[in-house]
C-alpha cells in the first residue's frame, strides 16, 4: 500500500524578472512528492531556489510555470494548512509564549477551552511549559524557535515548511533542536518540507534528501535515507550508512 | 557594571544641577543679584507667593498655566486622533503616500511661527487659532511616525500571520497596528513636547491668557522676576509632560527593540 501523496510539485520553474538585461532562472522543471507523514529535505548551495520554492509552497509567491498541489488541490495563496518555520522566527513581540501559540486559534475562533488545552499540550511538547508568561525577547533563540513551531503546531498544518529552521542556531542548541523534531514527529507524524544546506542535519532527520544544483535549482538526485527510526544523533552520525549517504551527498553538491 | 555607570552619571547630572542653584542662592543671600536682571531667590518666592495669591492681570495663576496647558492638549489630542489614522493610511497605501506626501513635505520645514500671523487673520485671537496650529504642526509629525510604524512591521511577520489563517483585516488591526504602537508612541512623546513649546509660543504673539501671554506682557511692564517664574513654570510642565508619556511607553512597550 502506498500512503497518500499530501504535497505536489510538478515541474515547477521560477524565472525573476531583472531590471537590466535577461531574466534570472531561479528554478527549473523540479518535481517531487511529500507522502503522509513523510520528512523531506531539500539540500543545496546558496542561491540554488530552495527557499523560493518552500515561498511558493507557502502561497507567498508563485510559480511562472507547473504547478503545486496539496491533496491534490492548487495552492492558492497563504494558509493555515500549511505552517510556515521561518530561520528567524516570526513571533509577535507584544504577546508572551502562551499568546503567541494560542493567537492562530484565537484569530480563526477556535473556542476558548480548547485552544487553552491544546496550547498547554504543544507548549509542553516544545518544553516551554515553565516560560509561559516570558515574552519572546526573554527567551534564547532555540526557544524562540521552540516557540515558532509551537505556534505553527497548535494550527495541526497539513504541511510543515521549514526554511532553515534551525541554521542561525549555534552547534549544541542545533543539535537540540534536531532531536525535539524528531520526537514532534513520532509524536504528530507531520509531513515535513525541510530546508537547509547542513547535510548532516538533512540526513538525520529526513526520509528522503533532495540534492538540488546551482542557479538554476534542480534536483540533480534524490537520496533514500534508510537508517530507521527511531534515530540517535551520537549513534547514526557515526554508523557507515549515514558515513556513505553522507559521502554520496557530498559528491553530487562538488560537481 | 553597565548600571552602576549609569547610576554614577546620574548623581553627575544631580550634582550638576545642585552646584548650579547652590551657586545662585549663594549669590542671593550675598545680594549681588538685581531684581531686575536675574533674580534672587527670595524675590522669585514672594513673585511665586503673590502669583498664587493673586494672579496675574485679573486671573489667577492656575488659570494662566490651564490655559496654556488647555491648548496644547486639545491640539495635541486632535492631533492623534487624526494624525495616526491618516498616517497609517499612508503607510499602507502606496498610493495615498503618493498623493498626499508632496504637500506633507512641503509644509513640514516651514517653522509653525510663520503661520501664527496668518491663523490669527483666518481664526480670530481666540482658542481657535492656537488650537489649530498645534494641531497643525502635532498632525505632521504623527503622520510621519505612524507610517515609518507601519512600514518597519517586517514583512515575513505579515506572511507568517497569514499561514496562521488570518484575514488581512486581522492582520491590521492585531499584528500591524500593535507593531507600529512603537514608533507611534515615540512619535506622540515628541509631538507633545513639541505642542507644548508651540502654544508658549503662539500665546507670546497673541492671547489674553496663558503662559506665553504672562511671560510677554510682564517683560513688557518690566516685572522680571515674573518672567522668571513663567518660564521656570514652562520648562518643570514640560519636563512632566516628557517623563509621563516616557513612563507610559516604558510600560506599554516594554517588549520594544529587545528583540
Amino acid at each position: 500500500m502506498t500512503p497518500r501523496v499530501a504535497l505536489e510539485v510538478r515541474r515547477v520553474g521560477r524565472d525573476f524578472a531583472r531590471p537590466d538585461g535577461p531574466s534570472l532562472r531561479a528554478l527549473e522543471d523540479v518535481s517531487f512528492g511529500i507522502a503522509d507523514s513523510e520528512i523531506v529535505s531539500l539540500v543545496g548551495p546558496s542561491g540554488c531556489g530552495k527557499s523560493t520554492l518552500l515561498r511558493m509552497i507557502a502561497g507567498f509567491d508563485f510559480p511562472d510555470a507547473g504547478e503545486l498541489l496539496l491533496d491534490g488541490k492548487r495552492i492558492a495563496e497563504p494558509g493555515q494548512d500549511r505552517g510556515v518555520v521561518f530561520q528567524q522566527p516570526q513571533l509577535y513581540p507584544w504577546l508572551n509564549v502562551l499568546d503567541n501559540v494560542c493567537f492562530g486559534p484565537r484569530m480563526r475562533g477556535v473556542p476558548r477551552e480548547r485552544i487553552s488545552e491544546a496550547a498547554g499540550h504543544y507548549i509542553r511538547s516544545v518544553g516551554l511549559e515553565r516560560f509561559e508568561s516570558h515574552y519572546p525577547y526573554q527567551l534564547s533563540g532555540g526557544m524562540r524557535q521552540r516557540l515558532q513551531i509551537a505556534r505553527v503546531l497548535i494550527n495541526e498544518p497539513r504541511v510543515l515548511l521549514m526554511d532553515e529552521p534551525f541554521g542561525a542556531l549555534d552547534y549544541q542548541t542545533r543539535l537540540g533542536m534536531q532531536r525535539l523534531l524528531l520526537e514532534l514527529a513520532a509524536e504528530y507524524r507531520p509531513t515535513v518540507l525541510f530546508i537547509t544546506h547542513d547535510i548532516d542535519e538533512a540526513i538525520f532527520i529526513s526520509d528522503r534528501v533532495h540534492v538540488m544544483s546551482p542557479r538554476p535549482g534542480r534536483i540533480i538526485e534524490t537520496i533514500e535515507v534508510d537508517i530507521p527510526r527511531p534515530r540517535v544523533y551520537d549513534e547514526v552520525s557515526a554508523s557507515a550508512p549515514f558515513m556513505a549517504l553522507k559521502l554520496r551527498t557530498l559528491k553530487l553538491l562538488a560537481h | 557594571m553597565r548600571k552602576t555607570a549609569e547610576r554614577s552619571y546620574r548623581l553627575v547630572s544631580l550634582t550638576s544641577v545642585g552646584v548650579v542653584l547652590a551657586a545662585w542662592l549663594v549669590a542671593s543671600a550675598l545680594g549681588v543679584l538685581d531684581p531686575n536682571r536675574l533674580p534672587p531667590a527670595q524675590t522669585l518666592a514672594s513673585a511665586v507667593a503673590e502669583l498664587v495669591q493673586h494672579g496675574y492681570s485679573g486671573k489667577p495663576f492656575w488659570l494662566q498655566i490651564a490655559a496654556s496647558m488647555g491648548r496644547a492638549l486639545a491640539g495635541f489630542v486632535i492631533a492623534v486622533l487624526v494624525g495616526v489614522p491618516v498616517g497609517i493610511f499612508i503607510g499602507s497605501s502606496r498610493m495615498f503616500d503618493a498623493v498626499v506626501s508632496p504637500f506633507l513635505a512641503f509644509i513640514r520645514p516651514i517653522p509653525p511661527i510663520a503661520f501664527v500671523p496668518l491663523f490669527v487673520f483666518y481664526f480670530g485671537i481666540g482658542e481657535l487659532s492656537k488650537i489649530a496650529l498645534i494641531f497643525l504642526t502635532s498632525f505632521l509629525y504623527m503622520t510621519v511616525s505612524a507610517a515609518s510604524g507601519v512600514r518597519s512591521v517586517p514583512e515575513d511577520l505579515l506572511l507568517a500571520s497569514r499561514s496562521l489563517g488570518l484575514t488581512r483585516r486581522q492582520i491590521f488591526f492585531h499584528v500591524t497596528i500593535p507593531a507600529s504602537a512603537a514608533s507611534i508612541l515615540t512619535g506622540m512623546r515628541v509631538a507633545m513636547t513639541l505642542s507644548w513649546a508651540l502654544v508658549v509660543a503662539a500665546e507670546l504673539i497673541a492671547a489674553q491668557v496663558g503662559l506665553g501671554f504672562l511671560i510677554m506682557d510682564a517683560t513688557t511692564f518690566y516685572r522680571i522676576p515674573y518672567v522668571f517664574v513663567g518660564i521656570i513654570t514652562i520648562g518643570l510642565i514640560g519636563l512632566a509632560l516628557e517623563w509621563l508619556l516616557l513612563l507610559a511607553e516604558r510600560r506599554l512597550l516594554h517588549w520594544r527593540g529587545k528583540q
